[in-house]
């Protein structure tokens, strides 16, 4: 029933929006460009400031070309011009003009106004815009050109480091990797994105947009200006705006592309196939075995097979955006097309984008409506098994034409092991994943007053996102991961859609000094998830691979989910005389997701500001332009928990086998508890923010100071297993605490014909886990190769690596004898000396310990802006400090021998004569391997993420040819990392590494900096080129 | 102006939704007050217990393989690492003692939740009866599995109603073998002798009675082990025979035969692509790991006992053959010559052996498909009932006929001659438990055997050849630690002695 009544709405809304149709489309028509007479003259004239004071220094340029001139000391100038040029006077601080010249004059006087600069800026915040300097609430924004200059497939990576405390760690370096984008610190267990609200409608993530259809990006950090989304975020919310025809009178054409390549930007130090023989025949000598014939007499002794050298190679990355814009006062469109293809350094892997939006906004008198349309298709290859465990041999040829499929791998009786090679596996399965995303959004604004707008929005996004596989027959060896003997498809197939609809009356008033701003609205949503997935056995040959053709289907699965959200919520903004701002916030969210008793939430938050320099004591202050105090409090709700929990449900897939036919008889069981009193996760923050604008606000400065606390957070959680279950149950428990301190400026100069302006920004976050909540274990992750890398406990931040301390390695007998029960029980001469961290006499699994965190304790990033004549430049670096990551390749690298190559530094082993080292003599891993803090190395880096420099072509040039712009560039990123990590690249994200991987990042929180078979970040090269007609 | 007033109408319209909007139920399955209605309910709530036994944390592979490297007479061999963590007997990190606790209780849970709702299910009678039979004998089983490995268990006779219920204290073990015996009487008079056809493999009244005698047996109650397992020879439970082939137990084609009481069923349809945990669609039910049974290492003293007596053929006992690969002319592993396979192995120990139980190695060309078989696992099988007898009635009554009886007839199927008559008591009980050797090695027995004669863990601690690497033993460690998330989350646990 339910279902119907909102579509019933959304139907109805959809008729209203026709109605008016027909009036809208209109005078819609383009300027004519015409260039009339080309007589050149001197201009002359003098330029002032607000109160007639000669303005030395103005920059003055005939628009679009290179022809300009500086004011002088006495704000004199003289430019040659023609009749309907337009001079363009600029000046750090005042805003910038535009003059036509006319046939009638050769002088211009002119007087700029000081600008008010970013502070007149519009900001859009949750249901509405705001000046920038009237916010009371933490809103980092980035401007959509900031992004053009960053070349990359997935748009968040171009937000990384660009905003104060908002972290984007990009999982690995392969085509098109998804980020997590984590505002403030983690301070949930689940899912730790933000919501993003893109033109009006609330989505999961914001992979699917072309990163060139991005005008503005809000960040909203604190409770106060998060508020107004309430139930959805706990997590900061993401505003993005798509370009629209807005401000264009006319229709334009942009286009750009760009090709490059990438490569691999650092080596490992792999072992030869003779050193690995010889190491091998040497462990074999010390343990008193015979030599393995693969090593010995069957090893032809030259062969070399380095995995690297097969699985990487340098790969083209080609990028194409088309956009047509425009409109009149009526009708405003903005159309775009992008073509995004990537190939990855590692083989078998890549990913292309395929997206197209269409923007439309027509007004009629007091009526507006816009729609956003938008279609993305995503294909990818993601390659997340080549360097696995197990691998190629250096001693045995990659490929072995025997074997089914091609692949070389290593044989029981001559190596020791039924080997893997899992790069010939990664080339040989054919997987990938591709998604369809529909985006469709409707809004309406109807002005029933001067005072009081009515709006209304409506959408629908869906997605579809396949994750087929199919896995020819082949052979590698026995091994049960190294062979097939009847090919198999996987398809899995998750449908999403989401339908909302929302209305809000926004009242403003104005009397006197007294500013207010009133907003009521409601919203519902729902979200309906349908999951597919067939696992079919069986195919005539490895050419045919549709599910029909299969002998057996050997699985099929089907789920459906569907959560509802209702809310409503109600702001106030009032400020007096706008020095004084005052802020209240409150919203009521009611979820599916509780149980009727605990279904809703009320999530308040209130915020102060007051702008000092507005006070007379600051008034004319000649350095201080603008500061300006902001309090906030307020509280979040979350509500990100599987459907359902709360419901009791029973197993319908516990068969069993009966009778003399050994068939499968149905069973039911309950395997899981229900929680029924399930809640609302409450975050609540406090920030105290500055801004401060000085030098006529040259430099500019915002800080803020803010903690963070999270409570009643929805987490599953393992019960007793003595319960008849082991399948942990949605409760709420932990808490988490994110302190931290933010600052950013921004710094704008001009120094003889060069602008720059640098914008650096810092942070520093300590996040701690404040509770678990009663009889819950500390959670554990991580794992790889049967070791547990993290371990969330209180008193740590949320995915600690916990661990051995190794404080060295032990010598002789005597240091084993002398350590007594402080030694490994197994421990000889070459083994790990572990510190008995808890001082209890002896080794155990208490003496296991915080060996740090993927967490940073600061992170910054700088962005520098160079604009000379028609050369422009940017260059994005950012760092990370106070990072450790848990370095699994250390596990496969030095003690993984038997199954894989090892890095040269594994021949270091120690041994009698071979004492001073940290490698641990040979002992097939055991005590040695285990989380320690051998594994942990810092994964701290300072980088030139991006750079990018542009050549705009003379207007003159090109306007002879018909183009309006015209810009080269060239662009690097990565150009160098500083860092000590001994792995690829410190780049790590939440990789797990694991064939059956979907990606989906959501529940790999607790894998988090932990280096399993991390994809490489590459260095990238492109050259591009922009046209606009 | 009209069509404006319709847009505020239609505002107003949406901020007033109904109630309702956010119930959502879970299309996906159901919930429980769906169900115990019919008797097709009882039965697939019953099936549903059985399930974790056959799932690959239990008898599938992870807990027959922890369980059985315990014993003096099967060790590990060979290189791989990934052993240190599945057979990690460190509460923290360990994995497979986890598995058995979480299985087993598994099934005691959903026996409890049987043994609560069927009784109120409007249905036949004795089909009710049946089931219910079936739900105690499981939770016996489940039981005595819980307190032999982990001695120190909470006792859970109703499912819990809500989270706080999960929360149990452990009781002396005497409550829980009392508990298992008041269940296994119960469960006799309950179950039925046999199933038709299509039933075959649920347990019966033989299944309860043989289980008991083991119960009595284990506790050293030796004349109630005589009086419940004579029953189970007298037919009193339906018939139960030797298989004239010895090695037929441990193939498909001897699934559920004539000697069998209990065993856990296995098939060979399920993909072990899609999850080798229970409770999925489509869960693989195979028995092992080629890997983890047919690699394992058999002690040569085991070797040494069937080289000891001939048949009376004067050939080596066949059952060796059954039990395991060793330096025999001839011998193969799967496919390949065992002296190549093992060479290094004999190097240092000519009478190196593997287990062939199951999986023979020695007779299968080649490893099979996913490395796993499909052939059902012997729990209780009447040639143990036999030698369960033999020894109660010598312990309790002396070497009577009855006890030679027993004890000859398991012999003679193994082409064995018959004891020489006039043993002493103690003569006999060793001629029983060598016996039991012969006839049960790899069959889970042994250190439950060794247990009860008071032998573990002396043996292991006299001999440390038997076992290795990474399962060294360790004092005081007789039994496994309590799973750490079971102490994390359950406040009324105490972790085990030796942890």
């Amino acid at each position: 029933m339910k279902n119907i009544n909102l579509r019933r709405k959304i139907f109805f809304l959809s008729i209203l929006l026709l109605i008016n149709a027909e009036s809208l489309f209109s005078n819609v028509n383009s300027d004519n460009d015409n260039y009339s007479n080309f007589i050149q003259q001197p201009i002359k004239g003098v330029v002032t400031d607000s109160e007639g004071l000669p303005l030395p220094g103005v920059s003055i340029v005939v628009k679009g070309t290179s022809n300009g001139v500086q004011t002088d000391f006495d704000g004199n100038f003289s430019i040659e011009a023609q009749s309907e040029d337009i001079l363009v006077f600029s000046y750090i601080g005042m805003e910038t003009l535009s003059v036509e010249v006319s046939d009638a004059s050769d002088s211009i006087n002119i007087s700029m106004q000081e600008s008010a600069s970013e502070l007149d800026e519009v900001v859009i915040i949750g249901y509405g815009s705001q000046k920038k300097s009237d916010l009371t609430g933490s809103i980092s924004s980035l401007d959509g050109g900031d992004i053009a200059k960053f070349n990359v497939g997935n748009a968040s990576q171009a937000l990384m480091g660009k905003m104060a405390g908002v972290r984007i760690e990009s999982n690995g370096g392969g085509p098109g990797a998804s980020s997590n984008i984590v505002i403030r610190g983690v301070s949930t267990f689940t899912n730790t994105n933000p919501l993003f609200v893109i033109d009006g409608l609330f989505t999961d993530s914001m992979d699917f947009l072309n990163p060139a259809d991005i005008e503005s990006v809000q960040i909203l950090k604190d409770a106060s200006a998060a508020a107004i989304y309430g139930s959805r975020a706990a997590n900061g919310v993401v505003i993005i705006k798509t370009k629209s025809g807005e401000g264009a009178n006319g229709v334009f054409v942009d286009f750009e592309s760009s090709v490059g390549t990438q490569s691999l930007i650092k080596k490992l130090d792999w072992t030869s196939g003779p050193e690995y023989a010889k190491f091998r025949n040497e462990i074999a000598d010390l343990n008193g075995r015979d030599r393995l014939p693969g090593f010995n007499e069957l090893y032809d002794g030259t062969t070399s097979t380095i995995v690297e050298d097969y699985a990487i190679s340098d790969a083209p990355v080609y990028n194409s955006s088309f956009r047509v814009y425009g409109g009149s006062d009526k009708i405003r469109f903005n159309v775009s097309a992008n073509l995004y293809d990537q190939e990855g350094i590692v083989k078998a892997s890549e990913y292309k984008r395929k997206s197209i939006r269409a923007n439309f906004t027509v007004e009629n008198k007091k009526f507006k409506l816009s729609q956003n349309f938008a279609i993305t298709n995503t294909f990818e290859r993601p390659n997340t098994i080549w360097n696995l465990g197990n691998n190629i041999l250096p001693t045995i040829p990659f490929y072995d034409s025997n074997n089914d499929g091609g692949y070389g791998a290593a044989a029981l009786l001559i190596h020791g092991t039924d080997g893997v090679n899992h790069l010939g596996k990664s080339m040989l399965w054919d997987r990938h994943y591709e998604r369809n995303n529909l985006f469709e959004g409707i809004n309406m604004e109807y002005e029933i007053t001067d005072n009081l707008v009515a709006k209304v929005n409506t959408g629908l996004t869906y997605t579809s996102a396949k994750n087929n596989t199919f896995i020819p027959t082949f052979f590698m060896s026995p091994n049960l991961d190294a062979n097939l003997s009847k090919a198999e498809a996987r398809e899995y197939t998750t449908e999403a859609y989401s339908l909302l609809a929302e209305a809000t009356l926004d009242y403003s008033l104005q009397i006197d000094n007294h500013d207010l701003n009133a907003l009521v609205g409601s919203t519902i949503q729902q979200n309906t998830t349908k999951v597919k997935g067939v696992i079919a056995s069986g195919f005539p040959s490895n050419l045919i691979n549709q599910i029909s053709a299969a002998e057996q289907i050997q699985i099929g699965v089907g789920d459906k989910y569907v959560s509802s959200l209702e809310s409503v919520f109600a702001r106030l903004n009032y400020n007096y005389d706008g020095k004084y701002f005052l802020s209240g916030t409150i919203r009521r969210d009611g979820s599916s997701r509780f149980s009727s008793d605990n279904r809703y939430g009320v999530f308040p938050s209130a915020a102060f500001g007051w702008i000092i320099s507005k006070e007379k004591f600051l008034e004319n202050n000649k350095t201080i332009s603008n500061l300006k105090l902001r309090v906030s409090y307020g509280e979040l709700g979350s509500q990100e928990i599987v459907d359902y929990a709360y419901i009791p449900v029973l197993n319908l897939n516990s068969d069993g086998v009966f009778g003399s036919g050994q068939g499968r008889s149905p069973g039911i069981s309950q395997t899981v508890f229900a929680n029924p009193n399930l809640v609302w996760e409450t975050t609540k923050t406090t920030n105290i923010g500055v801004d401060v604008g000085l030098f006529n606000n040259r430099l500019t400065l915002t800080a803020d100071l803010y903690d963070k606390v999270s409570e009643d957070i929805l987490v599953e959680l393992n019960i007793p297993p003595s319960s008849g279950t082991n399948r942990p149950v949605a409760q709420n428990a932990a808490s988490i605490s994110n302190k931290g301190f933010e600052l950013a400026a921004n710094y704008r100069g001009e120094v003889k014909g060069l602008s720059f302006s640098i914008a650096p920004n810092i942070n520093f976050l300590k996040n701690e886990v404040l509770g678990l909540g009663t009889n819950v274990s500390p959670i554990t992750g991580g794992a790889f190769m049967g070791i547990n890398a993290t371990k969330t406990d209180i008193g740590t931040s949320v995915g600690s690596y916990y661990g051995y301390e190794v404080i060295g390695i032990y010598q002789n007998d005597q240091e084993i004898a002398s350590d007594g029960a402080k030694a490994d029980p197994n421990a000889q001469p070459g083994d790990f000396r572990y510190a008995d961290t808890n001082r209890d006499g002896t080794l155990t699994a208490d003496d296991q310990t915080n060996l740090g965190s993927y967490i940073p304790d600061m992170e910054y990033g700088i962005t520098l802006n160079l604009e000379y004549k028609n050369f422009d430049a940017n260059l994005f670096f950012n760092g990370v400090s106070g990072v450790e990551i848990f370095n699994f390749a250390k596990t496969k690298n030095l003690f993984g021998y038997g199954g894989n190559n090892i890095i040269k530094d594994a021949l270091n082993y120690w041994r009698p004569d071979n004492t001073d080292t940290n490698i641990p003599r040979l002992s097939g891993g055991a005590g040695n391997n285990r989380a320690s803090s051998f594994m942990v190395e810092s994964g701290d880096y300072f980088r030139l993420r991006n750079i990018q420099v542009g050549y705009t072509l003379p207007k003159e040039t090109i306007e002879s040819i018909g183009l309006r712009n015209c810009r080269v560039y060239l662009s690097a990123q990565n150009l160098f990392t500083i860092t000590d990590y001994s792995g690829y690249y410190p780049e790590i994200g939440r990789g797990q590494a694991d064939e059956e991987r979907v990606v989906d990042n959501n529940n790999t929180l607790f894998y988090a900096g932990t280096d399993q078979s991390t994809y490489p970040t590459p260095r990238q090269f492109l050259l591009g080129l922009q046209l606009g007609f | 102006m009209k069509k404006y007033l319709t847009l505020v109408l239609s505002f107003l319209f949406l901020l007033g939704c109904e109630d309702d909007f956010l119930d959502e139920s879970n299309p996906n399955t159901m919930t429980p007050d769906q169900f115990w209605q019919s008797e097709a309910d009882a039965l697939s709530a019953i099936v549903g217990a059985y399930s974790p036994l056959s799932n690959i944390f239990c008898h599938g592979r992870i807990f027959t393989g922890i369980t059985q490297v315990l014993s003096d007479a099967v060790r590990q061999q060979g290189d791989f690492s990934y052993r240190a963590s599945i057979f990690n007997l460190q509460p923290a990190q360990g994995n497979s003692h986890r598995n058995g606790w979480e299985e087993y209780w598994k099934v005691i849970f959903r026996a409890n939740n049987v043994l609560e709702f069927v009784p109120n299910i409007e249905m036949d009678n004795s089909n009710k009866d049946n089931i219910l039979g079936e739900a105690l004998f499981l939770r016996g089983y489940a039981y005595f599995n819980l307190v032999h490995y982990f001695q120190n268990i909470p006792l859970v006779t109703s499912p819990a109603k809500s989270l706080e219920e999960t929360q149990q204290p452990q009781v002396e073990p005497s409550l829980v073998y009392d508990q298992i015996k008041a269940d296994l009487t119960s469960a006799i008079s309950k179950l039925p002798n046999t199933w038709s056809d299509d039933n075959k493999g649920r347990v019966t009244s033989g299944s309860a009675a043989g289980l008991l005698g083991k119960i009595h047996l284990v506790l050293g109650e030796y004349s109630n082990a005589a009086t419940e397992l004579k029953k189970v020879i007298d037919g009193t439970y339906g018939t139960y025979e030797l298989d004239p082939d010895y090695s037929n137990n441990f193939k498909e084609s001897g699934d559920n035969n004539i000697e069998s009481l209990f065993e856990i069923q296995f098939d060979n349809t399920g993909a072990w692509t899609a999850g080798w945990g229970a409770d999925v669609p489509s869960t693989a039910r195979y028995y092992s790991y080629v890997n983890d049974l047919s690699r394992t290492a058999v002690n040569s003293w085991v070797l040494d006992l069937f080289l000891e007596e001939a048949t009376i053929d004067g050939e080596i006992d066949p059952r060796a053959y059954s039990t395991i690969v060793w330096d025999y002319p001839g011998a193969k592993y799967y496919g390949v010559d065992f002296t190549e396979k093992y060479s290094n192995e004999l190097k240092d120990n000519a009478k190196h052996s593997v287990s062939a139980k199951y999986s023979f190695p020695n007779v299968n060309a080649k490893t099979p498909a996913m490395n796993t078989e499909a052939v059902n696992k012997k729990i209780i099988r009447y040639a143990d009932v036999l030698l369960m007898y033999a020894e109660a009635e010598n312990e309790a009554n002396g070497p009577t006929n009855g006890a030679y009886n027993a004890i000859n007839e398991v012999r003679n199927r193994a082409k064995m001659a018959d004891l020489t008559p006039g043993l002493t008591k103690d003569q006999f009980r060793e001629k029983v438990r060598r016996e039991r050797v012969l006839e049960l090695t790899l069959e889970d027995m042994r250190q439950i055997d060794l247990m009860r004669w008071g032998q573990y863990p002396k043996r292991i601690i006299d001999n440390p050849d038997f076992r290795n690497g990474e399962l060294f033993y360790v004092q005081g460690r007789e039994y496994f630690p309590i799973p750490q998330v079971e102490v994390d989350t359950n406040p009324n646990i105490v972790q085990n002695p030796g942890y």
